[in-house]
């Protein structure tokens, strides 16, 4: 709640207009029906003038306050529940609010303030994720028979921070290399936890119970030799998700020059690339694989691969909080990844930078995943210059796109099925030689 | 990107030209006003829209004066009509002009003599409630939305001093000498009967400490 003069002290509110017109125009009624003898036209203006002279009598003094609430509970995409709060001075009665939301005007209304305070329930509905403001509330009180008013309030704004929810995949693709001797994927090196590798002569260090004695029955029945039974070792995938946060562009071409605000209820691209790498980086990390993320846009130390439930956190809040900052950064070079990592990139690729980074990792041997976060773009009520730009920058986008193809890195358009599609790839990957490995 | 009018969000959106200006007003223009977004609801009790409020007023005024020109049947009612027709549309636009047609009914009333009982205590009760509905119509705007509680709140105020007003018509009424029927005081009894059962009936404001 914004600050101000408590109420009851300072000078009373203003005078209403049209109570000061009223109060006018019953003296000179009073005024006239006395010179002229006449009590039905100084009747007429008694009770104008008795309800301004009564409405003044009970002027409050002091400011008016409003705040924006906290949200009740986690922010979630969709709605987002908070609370609108004004509070004047006791002998207030009602209150004239106004609330906004970005450059928007959301509602205006005129509320019953009994005791001086209201709180008011507010529902905002939106699908887009990140930072994103609640409302922008001010205000003016009234006084009793709207005989007075405060100074307008100073504006209260709150913001909140939503966290992109996850959505469901299935089968994901693997990087080429797996790590480590733990997982949830079978690697081509013998250890233990995965599947038969093979039947091998007992050596020193391996363990008896591996010993498979229906073998070495078939096969030495003296016992002059023991045969165990070796298996594959389990492993780990690491997975770098590398979100383009340089654009936030929504599906009306018209709001990309940030003249105008996207709507609502139309998730945009940074929406979609959070959902995105959310989703992907939940499925992994179910499985036990390590994921880390970097942001294209800023030159901030990127989140490591680690693995359990509160690096999904982690990456939740760093998603949350990317957002375009500034001037677009030009990057001499890609940044640098863990060998052997799975590189997916999150863009609109409406530039040529995020492809030609995405096509140096797969350069340098990473399997790189493109997954293309454009919006469906609503290009009817364009006029023609503009579709004919938007023409042109959709051809630019499509023969990027091709290229990055070209270079053998997996696209996946996120707006149509993103699980179908990546399912496909992976199932692409378990064909690969050294897939899995 | 750039041939859409200017840059992208986060690239900086201070080079738009004079022609990428002109557009975006131009496709502003297309859409309409774009002031309001209906994505926030704001959850509050029974309300009426500013739009209505501001309607009563300039009705309330027409009928102050309609009341008033007719009352007397002196004038011609094309004039009459004509007139009524000019204050509704005054105060639909002006609110606060409110207060002006009840200046008008008090000189017009000067002008032409004493009323008759009913006429007079109808014209007090118009002139009253055509000012204060337009002190509430000055407060909001076409879309604001009125709680119907604020409304309560008003007419309780307006119901104690409407019925000191009327007992003083009908005070002024016997003063003035003016002719008084069976069934005019009866009409006058039961005005005075029907605003001091409201004034009971309708809330009071409440006297909760704020927290």
């Amino acid at each position: 709640m914004t600050a101000g003069q408590p109420p009851g002290t300072g000078a009373p509110w203003a005078r209403a207009r049209v109570s000061v017109a009223g109060a006018i125009v019953g003296v000179v009624l009073l005024a006239g029906g006395a010179v002229g003898g006449r009590a039905d036209v100084a009747v007429l203006g008694a009770a104008p003038l008795v309800a301004a002279v009564w409405g003044f009598a009970r002027r409050p003094s002091g400011d008016a306050l409003v705040g924006a609430g906290a949200p009740s509970a986690e922010p979630r995409p969709g709605a987002l529940d908070a609370s609108l709060l004004v509070a004047g001075p006791h002998d207030a009665v009602a209150a004239v609010v106004g609330v906004r939301r970005g450059r928007r005007e959301a509602a205006e209304l005129l509320v019953a303030t009994p005791g001086g305070w209201r709180e008011l329930p507010v529902v905002v509905t939106t699908v887009r994720t990140g930072p994103q403001d609640i409302a922008t509330v001010d205000a003016i009180a009234l006084g009793p028979g709207l005989a007075s008013a405060s100074e307008p309030s100073a504006a209260d704004t709150r913001q909140t921070v939503v966290l992109p929810s996850p959505r469901p995949l299935d089968e994901l693709p693997l990087p080429p290399v797996l790590r480590g001797l733990t997982g949830g994927h079978e690697s081509r090196r013998p250890g233990e936890g995965g599947g038969l590798r093979d039947v091998h002569p007992f050596a020193p260090g391996d363990r008896l119970r591996r010993i498979d004695w229906r073998v070495t029955a078939r096969r030495a029945p003296d016992l002059h030799e023991l045969y165990v039974r070796r298996e594959h070792a389990l492993a780990e995938a690491v997975v770098l998700l590398v979100v383009d946060s340089r654009d936030d562009v929504g599906p009306d071409p018209q709001t990309w020059r940030g003249s105008l605000l996207p709507r609502s209820q139309d998730p945009t691209s940074l929406d979609l690339a959070r959902q995105a790498a959310t989703s992907v980086a939940q499925r992994y990390l179910a499985l036990g694989d390590r994921v880390g993320l970097d942001d294209l846009g800023v030159k901030r130390r990127p989140l490591p691969p680690g693995g359990g439930r509160r690096q999904l956190d982690r990456i939740r809040h760093a998603l949350a909080v990317t957002r375009p900052e500034g001037d677009p950064l030009v990057r001499l070079r890609p940044p640098q990844l863990p060998s052997g990592a799975l590189v997916y990139v999150f863009s609109t690729f409406l530039d040529d930078e995020s492809a030609q980074v995405a096509s140096q990792w797969r350069r340098s041997g990473h399997r790189v995943v493109a997954v293309d976060v454009l919006p469906t773009l609503r290009d009817r009520h364009l006029d023609d210059r503009e579709r004919l730009a938007l023409r042109l920058l959709v051809m630019a986008r499509v023969d990027r796109l091709a290229s990055l193809r070209d270079v053998d890195v997996e696209i996946v358009t996120w707006r149509d099925a993103p699980a179908v599609s990546l399912a496909g790839a992976a199932r692409r990957g378990q064909r690969r030689p050294g897939a899995a490995s | 990107v750039r041939g859409l009018g200017g840059a992208r969000l986060g690239r900086g959106g201070g080079d738009a030209s004079g022609a990428a200006r002109w557009t975006a007003l131009l496709s502003r223009a297309r859409r309409g006003p774009v002031s309001r977004v209906s994505d926030t609801v704001v959850q509050v009790g029974p309300c009426v829209v500013g739009w209505a409020v501001r309607l009563g007023a300039a009705v309330l005024a027409a009928a102050l004066i309609a009341t008033a020109w007719f009352g007397y049947g002196r004038w011609p009612a094309a004039t009459g009509a004509l007139v009524t027709a000019a204050a509704f549309v005054l105060v639909a636009v002006w609110p606060s002009l409110a207060v002006g047609a009840l200046l008008l009914v008090g000189t017009g009333v000067f002008g032409a003599g004493v009323p008759p009982l009913w006429l007079l205590l109808t014209l007090v009760l118009l002139g009253h409630l055509a000012v204060a509905v337009a002190g509430l119509a000055v407060r909001v705007r076409l879309l604001t939305r009125v709680e119907w509680a604020v409304v309560g709140l008003l007419a309780r105020d307006f119901v104690v001093v409407q019925a000191g007003a009327q007992l003083l018509a009908l005070v002024a009424a016997l003063i003035g000498g003016m002719h008084v029927a069976a069934g005019d005081a009866v009409r006058a009894a039961a005005v005075v009967l029907v605003v001091v059962a409201l004034a009971v009936v309708l809330p009071w404001a409440p006297t909760r400490k704020p927290r």
